[in-house]
């Protein structure tokens, strides 16, 4: 996904009057060339060749257990480890009606949702803390930038387990919240599979039964009700143990970026009169677009990827609210033994990563280029 | 003197080095794989296998315990260079056998005859038994004495039913004296606990040729209806509650601290209430019998052996030295973990154990071991999700049960 920066305009331009020049050229693409090699080969070994290597599998409907050495299956050889059987996982997966598709376009709504949630909610926060934290009349930025920072580099599933207890339906949340006002009825955060949407609608007294024949309509073997469920409870507790965690990497990317912007930009703002808010609209925010694109990209990368925490604290319960598309490919490959079929859908979110990014990149990464 | 002293030295040194050289010629290393359980198991492992290597010179045991096990074994399964003996969940029986990683155990086994039935069924698959049972659980029902006495309500018996379970239920929460947040039952939406009551109804899993019958038209649909709506009334009507609701990770630690007056789990909450909460009066009985008479459901794992194997002999004969008769006796002497997969063993476990022992070993004669067929996963899921709806108030019993066999029939045709 990453493109290789180019080359170095200075090396690429400038005039070329002799042979000298060619020759000192290829000598700077060998030493390039040299310097790279490392790099591209553990790129190979470890990403290309996998990456190649469960595109393969995801044509096949291997098991994940037999071994594979035992080569496909075929009349001299029945106890093969595999077939070729083309393009029926993704069929299932995408196509047709059925357990394995609701499967897939329930993690693939979950997922979306997710990222709808989480990846401008931790932006957003990420550059409002690097913008107080980048203040000069602030004191005591060390405590403030560790305390942020803390989150993200503690282990994720350390960190599940400390808001597993804090979420519990007698834990620290329900009993603060229960502290305040008395008669709050507590919420088991950890096994709600109510949707927000739904929560909401069901406020203005908007159920299932009310809405009308439209929300019973199926589109890949879910109803439309059910794709406008919205993140369930559960899967929100997750959205904020995410955002969380994540926020101060974010925060260190931003401030980074802030404190190579140099002073006389502002002075000059100031000078003319600007206010804060003028300041921060004007200048801050479009001076940092490029890294903004970097902080949303990885964002998107990680959100749609989001495991360890459906791992720790969920397993994909309750009613499957909390199935991600990454949590699925390890379902199906370790307790479903379908190996193709996990592929297959790690392909996809492959695919489907691939596509957000080139979009934002459109949108943010185009106007960065300044 | 002297000098033939030295003499005999150097000859004693020379014989030693020969024989020790001649020793490790001969021995062979087989690699066990397990995952780990409490210190005191894994201990108690290494004790075993320490002695089987002291009998057995010739055989070199290097043991591997690690934490994510399943997803380590199936790695290894697929580079195709896997431990010669390695523990197999009657879960991933099938999908193992299918694979062909395993040796069949028939002829290997010592006296399989001495195995509990149930759990040879558990481990038998296209009429061949696999493996023996390392050890195994049994769900009973845990009832808090203290809970009992206060509201006056009579101890839970053996020979309870359905209606029973619900009558006491229902007489704790009238008599006033439960704490607080306290509730007769915490049950999971979770299968494997509506499961027992599906086996209690008459339901079973597999017919007489081991095909997947679950949930089919005829008895077991009504076995399978029946079983729902009792397991999901019991919450609907506030005489149970989930350990999540309660507040609590699973449900023994709901009982555990006093949050529900029963529950039901197997033998793994003895260990776990002795040592979380000593102080806790509770005892013992099997499960309720439902319109089909008693039955419960079988935990259990057994010490499978690798198919593609350099040292299958040696391998058996520590397989058999830790769950033949002697082996099974040393699992009842120790009394924590799993219960001796060997009939001749019970009396020891119960003896070690204690008064609450018989509840869960007597229930054997009428277990059944809750496996799904491979690559089931979803079905199960389905069903977890189902009963968490019909908990919800959202689903009724006969949804539940056809939207899973719905998924069933699918994933059989797969």
């Amino acid at each position: 996904m990453a493109t290789e920066a180019p080359p170095s305009p200075s090396l690429m331009t400038g005039e070329k009057p002799a042979a000298t020049m060619a020759s000192r050229k290829r000598q700077d693409s060998i030493a390039g060339l040299t310097f790279v090699t490392p790099a591209v080969l553990v790129l190979l070994l470890f990403m290309i060749v996998p990456l190649g290597f469960a595109f393969v599998i995801s044509l096949t409907n291997w098991d994940g257990i037999t071994p594979l050495s035992r080569g496909a299956i075929s009349e001299d050889n029945p106890n093969g480890a595999y077939e070729f059987v083309g393009l029926q996982n993704y069929q299932r997966l995408l196509i047709q009606e059925g357990t394995r598709q609701r499967n897939f376009y329930t993690s693939l709504k979950n997922t979306i949702y997710y990222v709808l949630g989480v990846v401008p909610v931790q932006t957003a926060a990420a550059l409002g803390l690097a913008v107080i934290l980048n203040q000069k009349w602030l004191k005591r930025k060390g405590f403030y930038r560790t305390a942020y920072y803390f989150p993200s580099i503690t282990s994720s599933v350390v960190i599940s387990l400390i808001f597993m207890w804090m979420f519990t339906t007698s834990g620290l949340i329900n009993q603060f919240i229960g502290a305040i006002f008395p008669s709050y009825d507590y919420v088991n955060w950890l096994n709600n599979p109510n949707g927000l949407i739904h929560l909401l609608l069901g406020v203005f007294g908007v159920t299932r039964r009310t809405v009308g024949d439209w929300a019973s309509f199926q589109v890949a073997s879910l109803t439309l009700w059910d794709w406008i469920s919205g993140p369930s409870v559960t899967m929100f507790m997750i959205m904020m143990l995410n955002v969380w965690t994540t926020i101060g990497t974010m925060m260190i990317i931003y401030l980074a970026a802030l404190q190579s912007i140099p002073g006389q930009v502002y002075e000059a703002a100031i000078v003319d009169g600007a206010s804060g808010w003028q300041i921060f609209r004007k200048i801050t925010v479009p001076l940092l677009r490029g890294t903004t694109f970097f902080v949303v990209t990885i964002g998107l990368i990680g959100s749609f990827q989001v495991f360890d925490q459906v791992f720790v604290i969920t397993n994909g319960g309750p009613a499957n609210t909390t199935l991600t598309i990454a949590y699925l490919v390890y379902s199906s490959a370790f307790t479903d033994a379908r190996m193709g079929l996990a592929s297959a859908t790690a392909v996809v979110l492959f695919i489907i990563i691939f596509i957000f990014t080139i979009v934002q990149r459109r949108l943010v990464g185009e106007r960065a280029k300044m | 003197m002297r000098k033939v002293s030295l003499l005999s030295l150097l000859l004693l040194v020379i014989v030693l080095v020969t024989a020790s050289v001649a020793l490790a010629q001969d021995q062979v290393t087989i690699n066990v794989w397990g995952h780990g359980s409490s210190p005191a198991e894994d201990e108690a492992l290494n004790a075993a296998i320490a002695a089987f290597e002291e009998a057995n010179p010739d055989v070199n045991v290097e043991l591997l315990i690690s934490a994510d096990y399943g997803t380590q074994l199936q790695t290894a399964f697929a580079s195709g260079t896997y431990p010669q003996a390695f523990y197999v969940g009657q879960s991933d029986l099938a999908n193992y056998v299918n694979a062909g990683v395993m040796a069949a155990g028939d002829d290997n086994i010592e006296n399989p005859e001495g195995i509990y039935e149930s759990l040879r069924n558990t481990f038998t698959l296209n009429g061949t038994l696999w493996c023996p049972a390392k050890d195994f659980s049994n769900l009973a029902l845990e009832y808090n004495t203290d809970l009992f006495d206060a509201a006056g309500v009579d101890y839970p018996t053996a020979d309870w039913t359905w209606d029973d379970l619900r009558a006491a239920a229902q007489a704790l929460v009238d008599s006033g004296t439960l704490p607080e947040g306290t509730v007769p039952l915490a049950l999971n939406a979770e299968i494997d606990r509506w499961f027992a009551f599906y086996v209690q109804a008459g339901g079973t899993f597999y017919d007489e040729e081991g095909n997947w019958v679950f949930g089919s038209e005829g008895a077991n649909h009504d076995a399978a209806v029946q079983a729902m709506d009792v397991y999901i009334n019991l919450h609907l009507d506030g005489l149970s509650a989930s350990s999540s609701d309660l507040g609590q990770g699973w449900p023994g630690e709901s009982f555990g601290q006093g949050k529900a007056a029963m529950t039901m789990e197997g033998n793994w909450i003895i260990g776990y209430l002795n040592d979380q909460f000593p102080d806790l009066n509770w005892g013992a009985v099997e499960l309720p019998a439902g319109p089909a008479g008693e039955g419960t459901l079988t935990f259990s794992e057994c010490w499978g052996v690798g198919a593609e194997n350099p040292h299958p002999e040696q391998t058996w004969r520590f397989v058999n030295f830790l769950t033949g008769e002697d082996g099974a006796m040393r699992t009842a002497s120790e009394g924590f973990g799993g219960m001796p997969p060997r009939v001749a063993a019970a009396d020891a476990w119960v003896e070690a154990v204690g008064d609450v022992a018989p509840a869960f070993i007597n229930g054997s004669a009428n277990a059944v071991a809750p496996v799904t067929p491979p690559g089931f996963g979803t079905f199960r899921d389905e069903l977890n999700s189902g009963i968490a709806l019909a908990f919800e108030g959202t689903l009724l019993a006969e949804d539940v049960i056809n939207q899973a066999v719905a998924v069933s029939d699918e994933l059989a045709n797969e």
